[in-house]
């Protein structure tokens, strides 16, 4: 039960008026009933609901009224809102009204005053999670994850992809050794020009000999082999950390898509189809840029900085600390300019695919332009996204072409202080030239690391995020879980069994309504009834995509939520109304209802289903594709296939959803013929539009609004003359109309 | 379409918390009813359909076709109860986006009041229309819109300017 707690002095008004009253509920909104933001309060004690105001100064309640007064309590779904309605003698009153933020809340609270009304204990089992707040920022965590997005410690999220990468920790140390090696040769070389200027190339100031002459060859094999030992290294490096990133982002992203097909549908539900793509797709890429680019780049600078500054400062100090002067320049200024930037940089990636995608939707939509001739509607709708598209390019490119100068004017004014400041401490001897020739060498070796590492503070924290995100999906737990206990059913005979089931895809706004229904084994069902009446629920949860809210369903005696999955998916067959073909070959998706079954198998189960005259028709046969990239084939050609994959699956339990659609009568005869064999021997349960197909069912279950209002067999229901028969003539008129107009 | 003739039909309220009933034409009440916009992102003040809701179901008992053509009275009746209904606030003012920990924390001005709210990407939660609405989507499934972004202040549009793609 929700109790919030209550501001001072309602709870003192409270306390003053209703002594003896058990506080029960106590829960804020966070809309006023003026519909603009500002708190109120429900509070239910075991005598009454009231509301308050925040505001008021004297307090006194909005609404007030005995439990014993009201006749119905309910929420009402608004739009990005929603409010409780209340019921009672005196008519209709709106109670309370609170944000969609907080509609889950509102939705246990009603439930909860639903059952104080009938006297019952409030269920404790299966409530809805309270909105959660941080208790570290204060501020609402977002319901499908786990903890508060903003105060996740990113070590910790590093922590969890660093533990990706344990298996290959031989690998990580060899990278980081070569990172060593490749930078101190890097090292090498600018040193290497101080001793060409100061020593070797020097003549002496005496004789005007150059007396070092011998060692010429030996420091030009020296810079050579820094050189080569310097690209030798890094390359070994960078094999390796592409080794290694590609290997734990692909650990990572088979994790996440393993876990997606682990969990259930109603995970699915509530996420976008998109958001999820993006997830498996962009968050793991970001990931992987993270771990094959970042990861080694912020190392590798980090450990050329610290060598080349200790470098630097060796060589002179004093020049170091003009130095630094634009060095802080450039770096406020990448911090400050490359968040402006990027933004610019996203809003051009960014409207290049909106252009694509409309490109891809007209081109698609072709016929429907062509047919409506609306030719230069498309083309002045294509003319402005790609202005817009222009219009980002240019703003781009423009502001780049101011920034870009300026840092490398930074970067080349370090380089001049070197030379100016520098050749005055050579004119003064404090510094040899060489050191000063060294000394620009290595300052040109420090930007990088410094520029490196100012951007991938930014990028890192973004990749970080996105690693969340994927890490997000790694740590759910799927709703519909296997009891530790599920038992293997072995052969059933096939007998279903619904107890008093109420289940709705929202908790709170039931589909099903206490549906009891005893189903024999072999029997034959139809379930019959208007659109949005609950069939298609009845058969998702047969099939235990989703678990009942209350009441329970039973196979052979054994409730469904005891049986292992596996072992429940073996016994069940299904033929959809619409008819997902993968893509791949016919025998593919045929063979996909058992994978390990023999060619002759597969055959046989396409000639019982009518299939096979139509697949020898094709050139490729069997191995014709089909899918999104294959043949199209027509809709009587799909549930044949259909068909065939549930005859070759050979459940004890089918469930059929027969599609609406209308094919003509010589494969409407072939497909019942084939739909005849599946059926035989087998419970079924069978959404049923077609004459036909009622026709042969042993018993017709009539559905209306998430209940069973009639059953019997095609003819005694028509002989009761009831909803069943109401429907039969409301589609029997449609018939003649077509057939009349047809 | 059945439309309503606006002259010839009232609203009324008997309590601030009852729900409208309306007078028809013919003189028949009928009680409960709400107002529901029938386009509500792009003409939300023409096209008010009338409705009850019987047995799970919305009876549709008419259509007004411009709200202007109440008396100012009903109205604001008729507002208040689409005020009710529609809670998909207006922002008036953006006072700043901050991009933290990979959301953008917004602070705006609405007209239903002041809000805080944030947003996990700007590619999946902003939607701008042809016609240049905006309507954002933040972290806990509320919606926003910015009906047109040129009447926004200009520090507002600055701060939005660095954001939408």
């Amino acid at each position: 039960m929700e109790r919030e707690k209550l501001p001072q002095d309602i709870k003192k008004k409270l306390e003053t008026d209703f002594p003896d009253e058990q506080m029960l509920i106590i829960l804020s909104s966070d809309i006023t009933h003026e519909g603009v933001y500002g708190i109120e309060w429900l509070v239910v004690t075991d005598k009454r609901v009231l509301v308050f105001s925040e505001k008021s100064n004297n307090v006194s309640a909005l609404f007030s009224t005995k439990l014993e007064s009201i006749e119905q309590i309910d929420l009402v779904n608004l739009v990005g809102s929603g409010m409780v309605q209340v019921k009672t003698a005196e008519g209709t009153h709106r109670v309370i009204t609170y944000s969609d933020a907080k509609n889950p809340d509102f939705g246990q609270a009603v439930d909860d005053i639903k059952d104080i009304l009938k006297g019952k204990s409030i269920e404790n089992k299966a409530r809805t999670k309270p909105r959660k707040i941080c208790e570290n920022c204060l501020l609402p965590i977002p319901r499908e994850m786990n903890k508060c997005p903003r105060c996740t410690d990113k070590r910790k999220t590093l922590l969890s992809i660093l533990s990706f990468s344990r298996p290959y920790v031989k690998l990580l140390g060899w990278m980081l050794l070569g990172m060593i090696a490749s930078t101190c040769c890097g090292l090498i070389t600018p040193y290497m020009s101080k001793l060409f200027i100061d020593q070797i190339l020097k003549p002496s100031p005496v004789t005007g000999m150059f007396q070092y002459a011998k060692w010429l060859p030996v420091a030009a094999s020296v810079l050579l082999i820094s050189y080569a030992g310097q690209l030798f290294f890094a390359g070994i490096q960078e094999r390796l950390g592409g080794k290694l990133g590609f290997r734990t982002t692909h650990d990572v992203r088979s994790a996440i898509y393993n876990k997606l097909q682990d969990l259930s549908l109603s995970f699915f539900d509530k996420h976008q189809t998109g958001a999820l793509l993006s997830r498996v797709n962009q968050d793991t890429g970001e990931l992987q840029r993270l771990l094959v680019d970042f990861i080694p780049l912020t190392l590798e600078s980090a450990f050329m900085l610290l060598g080349v500054g200790i470098i630097l400062f060796m060589l002179s100090w004093q020049l170091t600390l003009f130095v630094f002067i634009p060095i802080v320049a450039t770096i406020v200024f990448i911090k400050t300019i490359f968040s402006k930037i990027r933004t610019y940089f996203h809003r051009f990636f960014h409207r290049r695919s909106k252009l694509s995608a409309l490109v891809n939707d007209s081109l698609s939509g072709m016929r429907v332009i062509k047919a409506f001739g609306q030719e230069r509607v498309e083309m002045s709708k294509f003319g402005r996204k790609s202005s817009d598209y222009r219009n980002a390019g240019i703003d781009l490119t423009t502001k780049w072409s101011v920034y870009h100068p300026i840092l490398h004017f930074f970067i080349m004014s370090g380089v001049v202080i070197v030379w100016f400041i520098g050749g005055r401490f050579v004119i003064s001897g404090k510094m040899s030239l060489g050191s000063v020739v060294a000394y620009s060498g290595y300052l040109m070796m420090f930007y990088r690391p410094v520029f490196i590492l100012t951007r991938m503070i930014d990028l890192v924290t973004n990749a970080l995020s996105a690693a969340e995100r994927v890490f997000d999906i790694i740590d759910t737990e799927p709703d519909i879980k296997e009891a530790a206990d599920a038992v293997d059913i072995g052969d059933i005979k096939g007998e279903i069994e619904f107890q008093d089931v109420t289940f709705g895809y929202n908790k709170f706004d039931p589909v099903i309504k206490d549906l009891s229904v005893k189903i024999a084994a072999n029997e034959k069902i139809g379930l019959v009834g208007k659109s949005g009446a609950g069939k298609s629920t009845i058969i998702n949860l047969m099939c235990r995509l989703y678990d009942v809210n209350k009441g329970r369903i039973l196979i052979d005696g054994v409730d469904l939520r005891n049986i292992k999955y596996a072992d429940l998916r073996r016994q069940i067959g299904i033929v959809l109304q619409e008819t997902f073909l993968f893509n791949g070959t016919i025998y593919d998706n045929i063979a996909y209802a058992r994978p390990n079954a023999a060619r002759e198998e597969v055959i046989s189960a396409a000639i019982a289903a009518n299939a096979h005259e139509f697949i020898i028709e094709k050139l490729d046969g069997y191995d014709t594709e089909v899918g999104e990239r294959g043949d199209r084939l027509s809709g009587g050609e799909k549930q044949r296939i259909a068909i065939a994959r549930a005859i070759l699956r050979d459940p004890r339990i089918l469930v059929l959803d027969e599609a609406t659609s209308s094919v003509d009568t010589e494969t409407e005869k072939k497909i019942q013929e084939a739909l005849a064999t599946l059926t035989s021997g087998r419970t079924t349960i069978a959404i049923a539009h077609r004459l036909s197909t009622l026709r042969n069912c042993d018993r017709l279950l009539v559905i209306e609004d998430g209940r069973v209002v009639e059953s019997g067999t095609h003819a005694e229901l028509i002989a009761k003359e009831g909803a069943f028969y109401k429907l039969v003539t409301m589609q029997k008129e449609l018939s003649e109309i077509i057939a009349i107009n047809g | 379409m059945n439309t309503l003739n606006a002259t010839k039909i009232s609203f009324n309220k008997s309590k601030k918390t009852s729900p409208l009933s309306i007078t028809l034409e013919d003189g028949s009440v009928v009680k409960d009813v709400h107002c529901v916009r029938l386009f509500p992102l792009s003409e939300p003040d023409t096209f008010i359909s009338v409705v009850r809701r019987e047995d799970g179901h919305l009876r549709e008992i008419g259509i007004i076709r411009k709200l202007k053509e109440l008396t100012s009275e009903q109205q604001r009746l008729v507002r208040q109860d689409i005020k009710l209904r529609y809670f998909v606030p207006e922002i008036k003012d953006i006072n700043k986006i901050t991009a933290r920990h990979g959301l953008y924390e917004w602070d705006v001005v609405t007209g239903r009041g002041n809000k805080n709210f944030s947003l996990r990407s700007i590619r999946e939660n902003i939607a701008v229309n042809d016609k240049g609405m905006i309507i954002i989507t933040d972290l806990e499934r509320c919606r926003y819109k910015i009906t047109d972004c040129e009447r926004l202040p200009v520090k507002a549009r600055t701060e939005l300017d660095q954001v939408l793609l």
